[in-house]
This record gives structure tokens, sequence and C-alpha cells, in this order.
């Protein structure tokens, strides 16, 4: 403080600072066969980042993170494995030249140690907890429409399968999978629209299918099931799914999927 | 489980004995086989963690300030509050199959087990 009672910030104040804090985050122990070391670092989550420091011979040293980054991000639900996020992965691993183990990413740095070496590896991990960042979530499918239908199907028990079973052959296509397959007087194929956002390509698609379908099966009855509050249905997507199916209804109108299903199929 | 967790990982849908429309998942995940410390998992519902388990060697600090103390935690994730990291007794391990029990009993998953299987 000033006489004026005024704080100015120097230049030797804010080391002292800085240089302090760093000294009450860094700390080392020794674990087993190995050094734990905490680093002025955080992931992701904003937790500091610890690895692990061991020795493999007179001049060489492993650092290790333990399998904790990879960790980090798989149970965050990313795909490591997966193309673009093993890229990124990839670039950043080779930049600061670390090795992947399996899960474990690993260094071999010369003795005496440096800090420098320490630091580096710790960033390398830092930034790879942040590529949760670029993870796009996958919106979760709509399945209270299938959990309604077959609620539906179970009350007027109706013989139905699901799974791999649950295909019509087309007359082009071998095998068009649907949800259920209802065997009653006439069979049923149920398709439920799980997917959310924009619609108009997806119901192209199932124009064409249900057409297929229906060449093959003359006698099919054709059903789609979706949920308007979690789809954009635009006019041109409901006039597909209205001129190629029997049944066409929002997941809510339980009733009258019933009452559908026992005029045209029961 | 235990092949997917040789290979360092595991990853699966969990069926709700509730039926309830959502997609829960469950993450194994090994550092190394032989350190159990170094085992982590956690449940994803709909692709979000809301719950997380492992080791650390060091009491954790968030933002550089102490949360829990070093050992065994549980990450309890609300999205409207955020993480919380509490610490949480889980026994002696001596391998994966206790590691996957644990959790299994912590987050009331049902599963099928053969003993040797693991």
């Amino acid at each position: 403080l000033t006489n004026f009672g005024i704080s100015t910030v120097e230049a030797e104040d804010c080391l002292d600072a800085l240089q302090s804090f760093y000294v009450k985050t860094v700390e080392a122990k020794s674990v087993k066969n190995r050094l734990c070391i905490t680093l002025p670092l955080l992931n992701a989550d904003g937790f500091q980042i610890s690895i692990g420091l061991e020795q493999i011979s007179e001049r060489s040293a492993m650092l290790t993170d333990l399998g904790e980054t990879l960790s980090f991000l798989e149970c965050r639900g990313i795909a490591t494995d997966h193309d673009s996020v093993k890229n990124l992965i990839d670039k950043q691993l080779n930049v600061f030249e670390i090795a992947c183990r399996g899960r474990e990413l690993t260094k071999l740095v010369n003795l005496p140690i440096e800090g420098l070496d320490i630091h580096l590896f710790g960033e390398a991990l830092s930034g790879l907890t942040h590529l949760l960042f670029r993870h796009e979530l996958i919106q979760a499918p709509n399945v209270h429409v299938f959990e309604n239908v077959r609620q539906s199907l179970e009350q007027m028990k109706l013989r139905y399968v699901i799974g791999a079973d649950a295909s019509v052959k087309g007359l082009i296509s071998k095998s068009i999978q649907v949800d259920f397959l209802v065997e009653a007087k006439k069979r049923v194929a149920i398709k439920t629209v799980q997917r959310r956002g924009r619609i108009h390509e997806y119901m192209e698609q199932w124009g064409y299918r249900w057409i297929d379908a229906r060449e093959a099966n003359p006698s099919l009855v054709r059903a789609m099931i979706y949920d308007p509050d979690n789809q954009e249905w635009d006019e041109n997507s409901r006039a597909i799914g209205q001129r190629h199916c029997e049944i066409f209804r929002p997941y809510f109108e339980s009733e009258l999927i019933q009452a559908d299903l026992s005029r045209l199929a029961a | 489980v235990l092949k997917d967790l040789k290979d360092g990982g595991f990853r699966g849908v969990l069926e709700s004995q509730e039926h309830v429309p959502v997609v829960l998942e469950w993450v194994l995940n090994v550092g190394r086989l032989n350190e159990p410390t170094t085992f982590k998992s956690s449940l994803l519902l709909n692709n979000l963690r809301v719950r997380g388990i492992d080791y650390h060697e060091f009491a954790q600090r968030r933002h550089f300030r102490e949360v829990a103390p070093a050992g065994w935690h549980q990450d309890i994730v609300d999205p409207n509050r955020g993480t919380e990291r509490k610490p949480i007794d889980i026994g002696r391990l001596t391998g994966m199959r206790d590691f996957v029990m644990r959790v299994a009993q912590e987050w009331n998953i049902e599963i099928e087990s053969e003993e040797g299987l693991f």
C-alpha cells in the first residue's frame, strides 16, 4: 500500500506471489516403485493433474499418466478409438513425443530429470483432457416412442418380434429392418421414428423402403409412429408418411394406434 | 466384461428394470492390469457422465482448492450443481473382479457373474 492507501503491483511482488503458489501446489511423494507428482495444471474438469515417474535405468526414467487421461475422456462418453478423436489424440501425442501403451501415456526422459520435461508432459495431458469440448454429444434417441408402441402391443396381446427378426423383404432390398413385426391376420411392420431434429431425408429413405416392402408383400400393413415434439416435421415429410403408411401417428395417440391395429391387422 | 477390460476398457448399455426411456451406459477402464488403483468406472445417462469412481494418490484439488482427501472417490454429477467428489470406502481390491462387483453394488447394477469368468 502507498502512503495514500492505494495498492500497487510490482514485478517482484507478482513473481513472489506466483512462486509461492507453485511451491504450495507442486507436491511429490514416493509410492511403491514410483514418484507421484502433482503439477500446477488442471484437467478439463478443473482438477489438478498428477503424474508418475518411474526410474528404469541409471540414466533414464519414464513419465506416466497411468491411464488417467484416456480414461478421463472415455469415462465422459468419448470414443477415443473413433477416427476423428483418435487423429486429434495422435497429433497431440506426436507433438509432445508421448507413447501410448494400451490406455497409458508415457514418455522416456533422461536423468537427471529436467523440470521442463515434467511440465511439458503435464501440459500435453491437460490439453488432451480438453478434447472433451470438441466432442459432440450423441443426441438421445426417442426411446419412449419405441416403449409406447411396445406397451400398446402388449396390451392388445398381439404376437410380435423385435430386433434382427423384425425385418421384411423388399422387391429390391433383401431385408428392410423395422422395429416391430406383428404376426396377426395381416403382418404389420412398425417403424418408430427415434431420431431427433430434421427428418426430411430420413422420410425420403423410408418412403422408398415402404414402397419396396409393399411391392414384395402386397398385404403388408405399414406403420410409422413418431414424436412431433422432438422432431422437425415439415409438410413434405408428413405427406410421405401419410401417403405410404396405413398407420402414421404420433406416439401419444395410443388409443388410436390400437384402434388402427385392430381394424387393419387383428 | 473381463475380456474387454484386459484390452483396456469396457462400455456397455444397461437395461433399465423400470423401462425408463433413457440410455444408461456403464464404462470401465484399466490403466494397468496389476494395479487396482488405476481402475476407473463411470455411469453415463444419455451420454452424460452422472457417476464416476476412481482413485487418486493425492488430496483432490479443484481449481487448486482441496475438495476431497486422497484415496478412492466417487463423483456425483448433477447438471445443475456441478460435480461433487466424495471419498468412498470400497474396501481392499484384489483385482478386476472385485472392482467390477463393488462398483455394480454401489450403483445397483445387477450383473450375472460366473465364478472363474473373471
